[in-house]
């Protein structure tokens, strides 16, 4: 009796060991791919940025400021993916992705909203302010 | 949840028409194939990704 009691107990510690682990896996997995869709996002972004510059919606100027923004983020980003790596998890990557906010920020604010063509501008910011979304459900992911 | 904000931002762009159809491809076939995907592959294609970002930053910029 004594046996099986602590054979049950083996079980479940074992049992307990793989759902917890699998627990953390996935979570590193869904903040692996958050991260993926965050850079994924701002390559569209940027992509787009261009072809605006290209057909002169946004001026040189303009663009040279929201292309050393975007390579602002894309810096924080490479740290991002860096500190999820690290720790596995987004809780503690959460200084990472506050730097990354912060320069998607700066890239919205002092980047984008200094463009003067409306058209652009609005389909610049809005797709940016998304794309910040992102990483918000990254910090919401906490320690799982 | 992440999908559908990058999606959303995706068809706002393709929407003004300044996004490239190769570049809205290629993120479509990455979002496709993320089935069974770890975190270190995620990481891996987004490390792959801003390299790229980075040098055409540069080019730009440099322009």
């Amino acid at each position: 009796m004594k046996n099986r009691t602590k054979l049950q107990l083996i079980g479940l510690v074992m049992i307990l060991a793989f759902t917890s682990s699998e627990f953390i896996c996935n979570g590193y997995a869904k903040a692996g791919e958050l991260s993926r869709d965050f850079a994924a996002g701002i390559q569209a972004f940027q992509s787009s940025e261009i072809v605006f510059h290209s057909a002169g919606k946004v001026s040189d100027s303009e663009h040279a400021v929201i292309q050393t923004w975007v390579l602002r983020v894309a810096m924080t980003g490479q740290q991002l993916d860096a500190a999820i790596n690290t720790t596995h998890n987004a809780k503690d990557a959460q200084a990472a992705v506050n730097a990354a906010i912060d320069a998607t920020t700066g890239l919205l604010n002092s980047g984008v909203l200094g463009v003067k063509n409306e058209e652009s501008k609005a389909a610049l910011q809005t797709s940016l302010v998304t794309l910040k979304a992102i990483l918000g459900s990254i910090l919401a992911l906490g320690g799982h | 949840m992440a999908d559908t904000q990058l999606i959303t931002a995706l068809n706002i762009l393709t929407l003004a028409a300044g996004l490239e159809p190769a570049v809205l491809q290629m993120i479509m076939t990455l979002m496709g194939n993320s089935q069974g995907m770890t975190g270190d592959q995620f990481l891996a294609q987004a490390d792959g990704i801003w390299a790229n970002v980075i040098a055409t930053a540069n080019k730009e910029i440099g322009k």
